[in-house]
């Protein structure tokens, strides 16, 4: 592509608009990708992308381009938030925002009968369209045999075939776009053609003659219908299996978390070691002063104690990367339909909830492909105690601090990922019974059945699992490297100032800000076992989970037992933590009050500053009384 | 500790600076945080909310205020 724009006439100052539409899971996405080098998530299941992206190309003539990847939908005939991002956007009703001058309308070639219909609603808009015949690749290897142009022909609208994951006819759907815009600027003015104001919902009669104009056209065009994959109808049969199906889900879960503990142990050892020697190296290096306390006591301790765990969150979205783009995720959903449905939840909840295991953001997001607004929101409601990925770096420091690491089941199993396993257990087991009182109470209504594609199976692309490797690590060290440096540094600042008085004999920091606040909140957080320093740390933490550690590591190199934090953080909370304690902060957690992210996106998703009062109040109840019940009932069997 | 007022000046900053990225990038409302943008000439950014980890939304998927025939 060209570096330099030239600019086409009809579109002088304002880059045209192109529109990414389709069926969900037929690779819009990837070809959103492909065009304009983004890397959006990409995954083989329905409902991945549920907001619209914006991003920019260069077209082959020079036209700089803004291109909008839409959320999937079967039809302009909106039914959940996530298709009526679409609705809107493909008919101009955002504010502030033309409707595309032109759509590619993106459709799976191994599913015509079902992706053409689409194509013929949005034809009805009478907006230049491109039919971009997504994974051709699949479809030849399944015999399908699709004649483009006879395609072209039948629709009346430009055909490309394109294999959008291996980046195949990139070039020639480039090309298409800038003839389509060359003839749009000819014939008529852009943005025109039937705006909000002239379109109407379609109605069963459209739909029923959109199919039978489907059927004509496929007659013309389909040269060969192929046969559905072979290998998927196997492998569905074993792991849809009734009485396989679970095990093998729950099965694939357990060796999951295991591996975060085997897998990352090597690597977790490397970077504490080469922190102890940038701690070490740090402190011989620079004078006794402020400017080695901060470094050592306060940004290294604080932002090192978090570091340590990129490796166990790698591991983690390893397996989640690999779970997505197998298709065994829409798997998941079917097999635990009936358990959602159980408690009353939509089998539809279950994608936004296993996307809370990432991060209970894109998970709340990614309950507007439920179409029903009480089982939305229920959704929403207990997605944060799915155990998400900032409670990882939590869970392992008490798991390593109080959970000896040796095996059992005869050397099978590890204990503390056994341990870790159960956490998460926990947090699913509690999001259900959550989910259990809201659908008798609150958000009472009839279950609606599950209605999902279930993707063919496909080997997971090493470059795509590398990606999103790669932006997981760049997400947690940007978290690392801006929230929790800078929230460190303030800390620091409140557990040094001000200075202990002469003839002082506790700790520093117990004359500081920050021990007052956490001297201050003891007695709020005595009945459920946690100490001040705990109290400390739970309040940067609500920026995010994962900053409560940092917090821990910080107030602790600040406080008397600092010198042994050399060796491990784990170490000092070991000698310095009841197990109640422990075991008492492990249950705050698995029910902890959300990050102020989750929060705010609770606050937009539901438009509503009352469902987010009602999260905080819920889960702070929730969280108290757990670790309470905890810690009470650890301190009568174990002792304190 | 105040001895050495060069080492104290450069802590009292890098702490100042610590202080006003948490303020404008956690501590203020969006709103708030768009609106002195607008006073300060800046762009406000199209794309809102997010968890300061990559994921970011675009509007909101409830009821919208969108222009409707």
């Amino acid at each position: 592509m060209s570096d330099t724009v030239l600019s086409t006439p009809a579109f002088t100052g304002v880059p045209p608009r192109i529109a990414l539409v389709g069926n969900p899971n037929c690779g819009k996405t990837a070809l959103f990708n492909a065009l304009t080098g983004a890397r959006q998530k990409v995954a083989n299941y329905p409902g991945v992308t549920v907001e619209r992206k914006i991003g920019e190309f260069l077209s082959p003539a020079g036209t700089r381009v803004q291109l909008v990847d839409l959320p999937g939908t079967y039809s302009l005939r909106a039914r959940s938030p996530d298709e009526e991002v679409t609705r809107d956007v493909v008919l101009g009703r955002f504010q502030h925002e033309a409707p595309p001058d032109v759509m590619v309308c993106v459709a799976d070639a191994t599913n015509l009968r079902l992706h053409l219909r689409l194509v013929l609603e949005l034809k009805k808009l009478g907006r230049p369209i491109i039919l971009a015949l997504n994974m051709m690749d699949v479809a030849e290897a399944r015999g399908c045999r699709v004649d483009a142009a006879a395609l072209s022909a039948a629709l009346g609208v430009p055909v490309v075939p394109t294999v959008a994951i291996k980046r195949t006819g990139v070039a020639g759907l480039l090309d298409q776009i800038d003839r389509s815009m060359i003839a749009m600027t000819a014939a008529l003015p852009p943005s025109s053609g039937t705006s909000s104001c002239g379109w109407s919902e379609p109605s069963a009669l459209d739909l029923r003659a959109y199919h039978q104009e489907v059927e004509t056209i496929l007659a013309a065009a389909l040269r060969d219908a192929g046969q559905p994959s072979l290998a998927t109808s196997r492998i569905d049969a074993a792991l849809l299996h009734p009485a396989i199906g679970l095990p093998f889900l729950f099965l694939v879960l357990f060796l999951m978390f295991q591996a975060v503990f085997a897998w990352a142990a090597v690597p977790m050892d490397m970077i504490d070691k080469g922190l102890g020697w940038v701690q070490a190296g740090a402190g011989a290096a620079l004078p006794d002063g402020l400017l080695k306390s901060l470094l050592t006591d306060g940004i290294i301790a604080g932002v090192g104690s978090v570091m340590i765990f990129l490796p166990q969150i790698l591991v983690l979205f390893f397996f989640i990367l690999m779970l997505e783009s197998t298709g065994y995720m829409a798997r998941a959903a079917f097999l635990l339909d009936r358990l959602m449905g159980g408690v009353g939840l939509h089998g539809r909840a279950f994608i936004p909830l296993l996307s809370s295991f990432a991060c209970a953001v894109p998970g709340i997001m990614a309950a507007r492909t439920i179409e029903n607004r009480a089982d939305r929101l229920a959704t929403i409601m207990i997605a944060p105690l799915m155990t998400c990925s900032a409670r990882l770096p939590v869970y392992t420091l008490i798991i390593a601090a109080f959970v000896p690491d040796r095996t059992v089941a005869g050397g099978m199993i590890g204990l503390q990922g056994l341990v870790m396993f159960t956490l998460y257990a926990a947090g699913i087991l509690s999001a259900l019974a959550a989910a259990f009182v809201l659908k008798r109470t609150i958000f009472k209504g009839a279950r609606e059945p599950l209605l999902m594609e279930l993707p063919s199976y496909r080997l997971p692309s090493p470059r795509d699992i590398l990606l999103g490797l790669l932006e997981r690590a760049r997400i947690f060290l940007a978290r690392a490297g801006t929230v929790i440096f800078s929230i460190m540094i303030l800390l620091w600042f409140l557990g040094s100032f001000p200075a202990a008085p002469d003839g002082a004999t506790g700790p520093a920091i117990d004359y500081s800000f920050a021990g007052m606040l956490g001297h201050a909140l003891a007695p709020l957080l005595a009945p459920i076992g946690f100490t001040w320093q705990i109290a400390i740390a739970l309040v940067p933490g609500m920026a995010a989970r994962e900053v409560a550690v940092a917090a821990l590591g910080t107030v602790y190199a600040l406080s008397e037992t600092g010198d042994a934090l050399s060796g491990s953080l784990a170490g000092v909370l070991a000698a310095d933590w009841s197990l109640p304690t422990a075991l008492s902060l492990l249950a705050w957690f698995v029910f902890a009050p959300q990050c102020v992210s989750t929060l705010s996106v609770v606050k937009r998703e539901t438009n509503s500053w009352f469902w987010m009062l009602v999260m905080i109040v819920y889960m702070t109840a929730l969280a108290y009384g757990a670790a309470f019940v905890t810690f009470h009932l650890s301190t009568a069997l174990l002792g304190g | 500790m105040m001895e050495n007022l060069p080492e104290t000046i450069l802590v009292g900053l890098i702490v100042a600076a610590a202080f006003a990225w948490v303020a404008w990038t956690i501590l203020l409302p969006a709103p708030l945080r768009n609106r002195l943008r607008r006073l300060a000439g800046r762009p406000v950014p199209s794309q809102t909310g997010g968890c300061s980890g990559g994921c970011c939304g675009c509007e909101a998927a409830g009821p919208k205020r969108g222009k409707r025939c």
